[in-house]
């Protein structure tokens, strides 16, 4: 039998985008419709190609297929949710359609401080206070272990008309929270309980990994399918149960900021995933595991540096086994020069601050060049290796926000331009967040205060990009005008 | 001698085309996202030509060098002082200028044409729509634009109000004088700004309107994706900063962005724009020439049908030259059906309803394509040939609509599902637009009435998709509570 190279596995008999995308590419087709580029590459070459539409190419104009609707529906019926939609514009666009129907403008809710600052503008967007909760900082390995029950029942008993909670999970550094803990406590309370867990795509679907939110009985989730999954960049899910969600107010709310002309490629890779992820998930993501456990068995020979699994973690913290998570204080190395060095090697990783560094390892990885990326880290370790620090935690985890302001008022505020030393103790009107993690220290609406600025500013010398600032050299800051 | 993988040699005016071509030329083993790492042994050649912006195009931890590059070559080819590319359509364009021309609970003067991603930037942003309505031409049934002394008036009436938000060109083509709705505004004192998404070839060629910065409005958003050779949902978002602040433009823009935005989507809006930069007379005035070999050959050879041109509009109404808008009403042919015949012959157009077809030709099109075009169209056209009917405007252009409560207010409040005849004089909670065009019939805050409710009917009788109604068969409706 030949495979299809546009097709090897033989997924689209299961998977009407991807069998919609085959059929568009296998035709003869003369467009008259977008996009403009007519699917000729001749003028600006290779970048336009396999760009078709989801409507005109994938389906029809009209979508009289309903190739979106049944690819959906399977997403709905796999991840066991009723409800599910597919983003071409990110778990960014995920959040904010949980943020636009969850509740009105006014409300108050439960959100994990360790939020991504697409949530953060999705409480802007609809006018929402947030409740903070903080997540628990495991003191030896200094990152984050995930938001405690204790801390959400502690803010719904001081916020008892709190509509639902947010959280995050699993973090960026892969630690995951007891989530069906906080499950009980928030239906308890009668409200809702949903998560971003746009690292957690793969969750669920290999009994090593984490269950998914759903399994532990969260309301709705979010993921990015091109993260942990294998769909195109930007590609991202929504899966809800409605008893306590409405289902018309998540369509009206993940209607209201999706593009009316989504690219069929980026909607046809998340139904070839959640085919592939249905059929083989469970060997794939053990692959993945056995790729990960060998290459952090390996670094647990370097000296002085922590390689994270879940036994280290405090009881009851799960941990991603398929995430590569390094301690480097120990070793006296900077991570931001490691990633350089790993950088110029061609091992990109997804992740590292002064202290710490992420590598993703996904279900397309091999086993042989994890050995690679494992050699050179070794000898990037060794070439920077220096006296060993303490494992401070990144201020992305530690920020203590005192919110003066409704996040939404702030941004639309009336604002001024300040020096940073005048900004202190001023309500912040802008966002302000090192990336990655993109978790913001500053936000729209908080009190601007003299550790945070400094925060900044040490992440900023140590070689990290701190984003979103007007003024990006952080001289100046955009304040509420008084 | 030409590369194959930048056959026009752009990559040296295009700092994200080459941020793109040298990620694929380089070996790398991404220990990051996207997680399919650039395999296309699984799910296949679906991902083959995914790159990330950030981590591939451009770096993850520098200063973005490449995209700020880009977007400053980008202003300058519009004129702009602030330039932003998008990969999240003209929708996320749209909704960034609603988020920063004003603050919630400001009036705008909004033109009814308007893309329901414009009307959800509303609802955004909370902010009150002062309705103006485009002119309708009685004999063919098409919006022929808003007149300027409307919105004057509009302006007059509403002093509070603090911005115009225009749609031009409409869905068809047809457009309002920019230039003079931009004196208007600027009389009034507030800034115009305009969904051009339509209209991204504009002012690179002396046969086509000018663009509408040019034409002195104060934003623009255009899709990348339509009229050029751009990758879909690619957009710009141009904008002059003497009445709007670039740091509500870079807030509002950054709120509704992906932070894991696809290079690919902006590589191809980058080269786009340096294929234009380079070669946009030529490529417009071969669409141009395309666009009116097609007219011309329909006009002689299908009797019966309609080809919209200036020539049959009021006088002083524009038209973009370069698109081809049907009337199929003197054939008697029904356009659905000969849009069935146009999908089974490979032609898919832009648009069909019962009266209009509208197919799209672009800088990509040729004498050859357009030619077989026309072929099966006058063919199917005779095959489905009826008596000459009398054009109704489709509800999508003549609904009067009455707000009743700010789109925001209504979007976010308790509804209730009604039978569709028992929605009629309640508030509307949704959003409901034929597609295309997609412009909103009934929406948030809105009065349901009988002719909108007729006019949907007729629109889904006909076959016409209608879309973002929470029932789509139309027999109920949800109403404010």
């Amino acid at each position: 039998m030949t495979t299809d190279p546009n097709d090897p596995l033989g997924l689209r008999a299961d998977a009407p985008l991807v069998d919609g995308l085959l059929r568009f590419l296998e035709s003869d087709v003369t467009p008259l419709h977008t996009p403009g580029h007519k699917t000729q590459t001749h003028r600006l070459g290779p970048v336009l190609e396999g760009d078709v539409t989801l409507y005109g190419g994938v389906d029809t104009i009209r979508g009289r297929h309903g190739r979106l609707e049944a690819a959906e529906a399977k997403a709905a019926q796999l991840w066991g949710g009723d409800w599910a939609r597919f983003s071409v514009a990110g778990s960014t666009h995920c959040n904010q359609a949980l943020a636009m129907s969850l509740a009105r403008p006014g409300d108050t809710v439960v959100v994990s401080r360790m939020l991504h600052r697409s949530l953060l503008l999705g409480l802007v967007l609809a006018g929402l206070r947030p409740v903070w909760v903080s997540p628990v900082i495991d003191a030896g390995l200094g990152l984050p272990v995930g938001v405690s029950a204790d801390e959400v029942r502690r803010a719904l008993t001081a916020h008892p008309d709190a509509k639902a909670v947010f959280l995050v999970e699993p973090s960026y550094v892969g630690t995951v929270a007891r989530l069906e803990e906080h499950v009980e406590i928030a239906h308890a309370h009668g409200i809702p309980l949903v998560v971003d867990q746009a690292w957690g795509g793969h969750f669920g679907f290999h009994p090593d990994v984490p269950p998914h939110a759903l399994q532990l009985g969260a309301d709705a989730l979010v993921t990015s399918v091109h993260k942990a999954l294998t769909g195109y960049t930007q590609s991202a899910l929504l899966v809800a149960r409605t008893d306590r969600l409405d289902p018309d107010r998540l369509t009206r709310g993940f209607d209201a900021t999706h593009t009316t002309s989504p690219a069929g490629q980026i909607v046809a890779s998340i139904d070839a995933t959640r085919a592939l992820l249905q059929r083989d998930g469970k060997d794939l993501i053990g692959e993945a595991i056995t790729i990960s456990r060998h290459a952090r068995e390996r670094l647990k020979a370097v000296p002085g540096l922590v390689v994270v699994e879940a036994g280290d973690l405090p009881s009851g913290v799960r941990f991603d086994p398929t995430k590569i998570t390094l301690s480097v204080a120990g070793t006296g190395a900077d991570g931001v020069a490691l990633d350089d060095d790993l950088a110029a090697l061609g091992y990109p990783v997804e992740y590292s601050d002064r202290n710490t560094m992420v590598a993703t390892v996904t279900i397309f990885d091999d086993a042989p060049e994890i050995d690679g990326f494992v050699d050179a880290l070794i000898d990037a370790v060794e070439r920077h290796r220096d006296r060993r620090r303490d494992a401070h935690p990144h201020v992305a985890w530690t920020v203590q926000p005192e919110t003066v302001m409704r996040p939404r008022d702030a941004f639309f505020a009336g604002h001024e331009t300040v020096s940073a030393d005048e900004a202190i103790g001023r309500i912040s009107a802008e966002i302000v967040a090192p990336y990655p993690p993109g978790v913001p220290v500053l936000a729209p609406g908080e009190r601007i205060t003299a550790a945070a600025l400094q925060a900044l500013h040490d992440v900023k010398v140590d070689g990290a990009l701190v984003r979103y600032a007007a003024d990006s050299s952080l001289r100046t800051f955009q304040v509420v005008a008084e | 001698m030409t590369d194959p993988r930048d056959p026009l040699g752009l990559r040296t005016d295009a700092p994200l085309l080459d941020g793109w071509l040298r990620f694929r030329e380089g070996e790398r083993l991404p220990w990051t996202t996207p997680g399919h790492k650039g395999r296309t042994d699984l799910v296949g050649e679906i991902v083959e030509s995914d790159v990330p912006l950030y981590g591939g195009v451009d770096t993850v931890r520098s200063h973005h060098n490449r995209v700020h590059d880009a977007e400053q070559r980008l202003a300058t080819l519009w004129g702009a002082d602030w330039a932003r590319i998008s990969v999240g359509g003209s929708t996320h364009g749209n909704q960034t200028l609603c988020l920063a021309v004003g603050r919630p609970g400001d009036s705008i003067v909004v033109n009814r044409n308007l893309h329901r991603s414009l009307l959800s930037g509303l609802v955004l942003a909370g902010l009150n729509p002062i309705w103006v309505t485009p002119d309708i031409d009685p004999v063919l049934g098409l919006p022929v634009g808003v007149p300027p002394e409307r919105v004057d008036r509009a302006l007059a009436q509403n002093p509070g109000a603090v911005a115009v938000f225009l749609v031009e060109p409409g869905y068809l083509g047809t457009l309002s004088d920019v230039a003079a709705h931009a004196v208007v505004a600027h009389a009034h004192d507030v800034p115009l700004v305009v969904d051009q998404a339509w209209g991204a070839h504009f002012g690179f060629h002396p046969d086509l309107p000018d663009h509408a910065l040019v034409a002195g409005a104060d934003a623009l958003v255009t899709s990348a994706h339509k009229t050029l050779p751009a990758y879909t949902q690619s957009a710009y978002v141009l904008a002059r900063t003497e009445r709007l602040d670039a740091d509500r433009l870079d807030r509002a823009f950054d709120t509704l962005d992906t932070t894991s935005p696809s290079g690919t989507i902006a590589a191809s809006a980058d080269a786009a724009r340096a294929y234009l930069a380079r070669d946009g007379a030529a490529a417009t005035g071969r669409l141009l020439d395309v666009a009116r070999r097609a007219r011309a050959r329909l006009r002689s050879e299908v009797p019966g049908l309609v080809v919209v041109d200036s020539d049959l509009l009021p006088a002083g109404a524009q038209v973009d030259p370069a698109k081809v808008v049907l009337s199929l009403a003197g054939t008697g042919a029904d356009g659905l059906l000969v849009e069935e015949d146009l999908i089974a012959s490979g032609h898919p157009v832009e648009m069909a309803d019962r009266d209009t077809i509208v197919p799209l030709v672009t800088v990509a099109d040729d004498d050859v394509a357009v030619d077989r075009f026309v072929d099966v169209l006058a063919a199917s056209i005779d095959k489905r040939r009826g008596d000459p009917r009398r054009v109704v405007p489709s509800v999508s252009w003549t609904v009067e609509p009455e707000t009743v409560m700010r789109p925001r207010d209504a979007f976010f409040a308790q509804h209730e599902v009604v039978a569709m005849d028992e929605a009629i004089g309640r508030i509307s909670a949704e959003l409901v637009a034929p597609y295309p065009p997609g412009i909103p019939v009934l929406a948030p805050g809105e009065r349901v009435t009988e002719a909108a409710v007729a006019g949907l009917h007729v629109a889904h009788t006909a076959g016409i998709q209608v879309r973002y109604a929470a029932d789509p068969s139309l027999r109920t409706l949800h109403v404010v509570a």
